[in-house]
C-alpha cells in the first residue's frame, strides 16, 4: 500500500508541478521501481512501454479517431448541425437543444469528446454567439455536451475499459446507448429549466422542403452508428474492423458529397496519427505502473483494505464515484483507468457489481474531468477554439455538471439502465 | 493549452548551433509526422481491403494483421517524438502559470529534468533489449528489434528536445509556462 500511495501520489504531484503527463507517469513509475528494488532491471521500462502500447485489443483506437476526424473533414458535422436545426431549432433555446442533439448524433460516429469540441463545437459556438447567446454559456454547453461522445458507441474509453476488464466490446458498446441518451436528455431538461428565466432565442421554423433536405443530408450520419454497432454486435466484424469500416464509410460519404479532398484527408490522418500516439503512449507509460503494482500485489492489498472498511455495495459505489470524479480533475482518463482499475475491479467483483455497469460508472465519472479544472482538456481546447477565457469557462461549466452527475448516480444505483440493452440483444449472462 | 514556447522564438535568442539543432529537430519531427501518417493510411487501406475481400470473396489474409500491428507500433513510437516536439502532451500548467518569475523558471527546469530522466531510463535498457530481440517476428521475416527500435530513436530525440528546453530556460532564452495574456518574449512588441 505504501508503494501504491507513493507512486500515485508522486504522479499527481508531478502533474501539478507542470510535468507533461507521459513523463509524470513514467517518472513516478520508475521511482516506484527503484523503491521496490527493481532499479537494476534496466529492461523493465522499455519492455513494459512496448507491451503496453502494442496491444492488439487497442488497435481499434486510431481507426475510430480517424473516422471522427474524417467525418469532420467531409463536412458531416455541418449536415448533422443542419438536420438538428431543422428538427428542434424553432423551440425556445433552439440552438442550445441543437448543441445537445448534434453531439449525441456525432457521438455515434466519433469515439472522442475532443473530436466533437474541435469539429462540431466550433460550429455550434459560432452559431450560438451570432444569435446572442452568452459566449461562455455557448462554450461551456458545448464542452459539457461533448461528454456524450465517449459514452455512446463507438467509444475509445470503452475500448480501453474492455481491454482492462477483459469484457466484451460489443456488450459495453450496447450498454453505453441508454446512459448516453440519458445524459443528452438531462441536458435538454436543464436547458428547458434555465430558459424559463434566461432569454434564449428561437430559430425560424424549417419549411417542409428544408426539413426534407436536411433529413436527406443527415441520413449518412444517422445510419453510421447502426452500421458500426451492427457490424460488431452481430459478429460481422471485430471492433478493429468496425473502426476500419467507419473510416471507409467516411471516405465513401466524402466521395459521394464530393467534399473530401487530398489535403483534408491527409490533415485528418496526420491529426489522428498524432492523437493516437499520444493516447497509446500514455497507456504504454502507465503499463510500467501496472506491472509494478501487479508484481507487488498492490491491487490485492487495496482490495482487502477496502473490504475491511466498506461492507456495503452502495458505499463502495459512492466511494468509487467520489474518488474518480476527484481524480478525473487531475488525471487523464486513460492512465487513471489503467492505474486504478486493477485496484477497484476485484472489490467490485467481490460486491457482485456487473463489470459492464461498473465500466459505465467509471467511464462517466472520469469523463467529467474533461470539463473540470484544473486539467479539463475540453476546457482548454474550447478556450482555444472559441476565444473564451479559461477561467470564465471553468466557472460557466459548473452548473452544467449537475445533469451528468445526476445520470451518473442513476447509473450507479440502477444496474438495469446499463444492462437492459446488452441483455436484450446479446442475452443475459 | 499554454505551454513552454520554442526557444527559437525566445527572449534574447540562442547561439547559432542551438538554433541549428532546433531546426534539425523540427525537420525530423515533420519527417516523422509524414511517416506516421503514412503508417495509418496503409493500416486503413490494408484492413479495408481485408474486410472487403472477406465479405465479397470469402478470403482474408493473415499477414495483414501482422503488418498492421507492426505499422501500429511504429506509428505510436515515432509519434512519441512528434507529440512531445509539437507540445501536444497534456500539461496541467494552471498553477505554474500563476507563479512569479523565478519559481516558475525552477518549475520549468524541473519538468525538463524529469523528461530527461525518463528518457535516460528508457535508453538505459536499449542495449540489453535490442540484443535479446534478434530472433525473427512470428509472421514477418524481420528481427523483433525492428519493432522496438523506433522507441529508442524517439527517446534520443525527446532527450535532446528536453535538454534544449532545459538550456533555453536556464539561459533565459525562453520562459517556462507562459500565460496566454503575457508576451512569450522579453522585449517583444505585441
Amino acid at each position: 500500500m505504501i508503494l501504491g500511495t507513493l507512486v500515485i501520489g508522486g504522479f499527481v504531484l508531478l502533474m501539478l508541478l507542470g510535468v507533461p503527463v507521459t513523463m509524470a507517469i513514467g517518472a513516478s513509475a520508475i521511482a516506484g521501481l527503484y523503491y521496490a528494488g527493481f532499479g537494476d532491471m534496466a529492461l523493465v521500462v522499455p519492455q513494459q512501454i512496448l507491451d503496453g502500447a502494442a496491444k492488439p485489443a487497442l488497435l481499434a483506437i486510431p481507426f475510430f479517431i480517424l473516422a471522427g476526424n474524417l467525418m469532420n473533414a467531409v463536412g458531416l458535422t455541418d449536415r448533422i448541425f443542419n438536420f438538428c436545426l431543422a428538427v428542434v431549432g424553432h423551440f425556445r433555446a433552439g440552438l442550445a437543444y441543437v448543441n445537445v442533439i448534434a453531439s449525441l448524433l456525432f457521438a455515434g460516429v466519433s469515439g472522442a469528446a475532443t473530436a466533437d469540441i474541435a469539429g462540431l463545437g466550433q460550429l455550434e459556438v459560432r452559431a450560438m454567439r451570432a444569435r446572442g447567446y452568452k459566449p461562455e454559456f455557448a462554450a461551456a454547453l458545448t464542452v459539457a455536451t461533448s461528454l456524450v461522445g465517449p459514452i455512446v458507441p463507438p467509444s475509445i474509453s470503452l475500448i480501453v475499459y474492455a481491454w482492462l476488464a477483459n469484457e466484451s466490446v460489443a456488450r459495453l458498446f450496447l450498454a453505453g446507448i441508454v446512459p448516453g441518451v440519458l445524459v443528452a436528455l438531462s441536458f435538454i431538461l436543464y436547458i428547458r429549466v434555465v430558459s424559463t428565466w434566461t432569454p434564449m432565442p428561437r430559430e425560424p421554423r424549417a419549411t417542409f422542403r428544408q426539413f426534407g433536405t436536411a433529413a436527406l443530408e443527415g441520413i449518412p450520419a444517422l445510419v453510421a452508428p447502426g452500421i458500426i454497432l451492427g457490424a460488431i454486435v452481430f459478429g460481422f466484424a471485430t471492433a478493429t474492423e468496425a473502426g476500419v469500416i467507419a473510416c471507409g464509410y467516411s471516405i465513401l460519404i466524402g466521395l459521394c458529397y464530393r467534399s473530401l479532398n487530398w489535403k483534408a484527408a491527409w490533415d485528418a490522418m496526420a491529426e489522428s496519427a498524432v492523437l493516437s500516439a499520444l493516447i497509446m503512449m500514455i497507456i504504454g507509460f502507465s503499463q510500467i505502473m501496472g506491472w509494478l503494482f501487479a508484481f507487488e500485489q498492490v491491487p490485492q492489498a487495496f482490495a482487502s483494505g477496502i473490504l475491511e472498511t466498506i461492507n456495503q455495495r452502495w458505499i463502495f459505489m459512492s466511494f468509487t464515484i467520489a474518488l474518480l470524479v476527484l481524480i478525473g480533475c487531475f488525471m487523464e482518463a486513460s492512465p487513471a483507468k489503467i492505474i486504478l482499475l486493477p485496484l477497484l475491479l476485484p472489490v467490485a467483483d467481490a460486491f457482485g457489481i456487473d463489470r459492464v455497469q461498473f465500466g459505465m460508472v467509471i467511464t462517466l465519472a472520469l469523463l467529467l474531468g474533461i470539463a473540470t479544472p484544473p486539467l479539463g482538456v475540453g476546457l482548454y481546447l474550447m478556450s482555444a477554439v472559441s476565444g473564451v477565457r479559461f477561467e470564465k469557462l471553468a466557472v460557466a461549466i459548473l452548473p452544467l455538471m449537475i445533469p451528468p452527475i445526476f445520470v451518473l448516480i442513476l447509473i450507479a444505483a440502477f444496474p438495469q439502465i446499463t444492462l437492459w440493452l446488452p441483455d436484450l440483444v446479446m442475452g443475459p449472462r | 493549452m499554454p505551454q513552454t514556447p520554442r526557444p527559437d522564438e525566445a527572449m534574447t535568442g540562442p547561439p547559432r548551433p542551438v538554433r541549428h539543432l532546433h531546426r534539425l529537430l523540427d525537420g525530423v519531427s515533420v519527417g516523422f509526422k509524414v511517416a506516421i501518417t503514412l503508417c495509418l493510411a496503409v493500416m486503413v487501406a490494408l484492413n479495408l481491403f481485408n474486410v472487403i475481400s472477406r465479405s465479397v470473396l470469402g478470403v482474408a489474409y493473415g499477414w495483414i494483421f501482422s503488418w498492421t500491428m507492426l505499422l501500429f507500433v511504429w506509428m505510436l513510437l515515432l509519434g512519441l517524438f512528434v507529440f512531445i516536439r509539437d507540445r501536444r502532451d497534456v500539461v496541467v500548467d494552471v498553477f505554474m502559470t500563476r507563479l512569479p518569475g523565478m519559481p516558475r523558471r525552477v518549475a520549468g527546469l524541473f519538468a525538463c529534468a524529469v523528461g530527461i530522466a525518463v528518457m535516460l531510463a528508457i535508453l538505459r535498457g536499449a542495449p540489453t533489449l535490442l540484443s535479446l530481440q534478434t530472433a525473427p517476428m512470428d509472421s514477418i521475416d524481420l528481427p523483433i528489434y525492428v519493432r522496438s527500435l523506433p522507441l529508442f530513436v524517439s527517446a534520443v530525440l525527446v532527450l535532446l528536445h528536453f535538454l534544449l528546453d532545459f538550456v533555453a530556460i536556464a539561459c533565459g532564452w525562453s520562459q517556462a509556462f507562459v500565460r496566454p495574456d503575457e508576451p512569450a518574449e522579453v522585449g517583444a512588441v505585441e
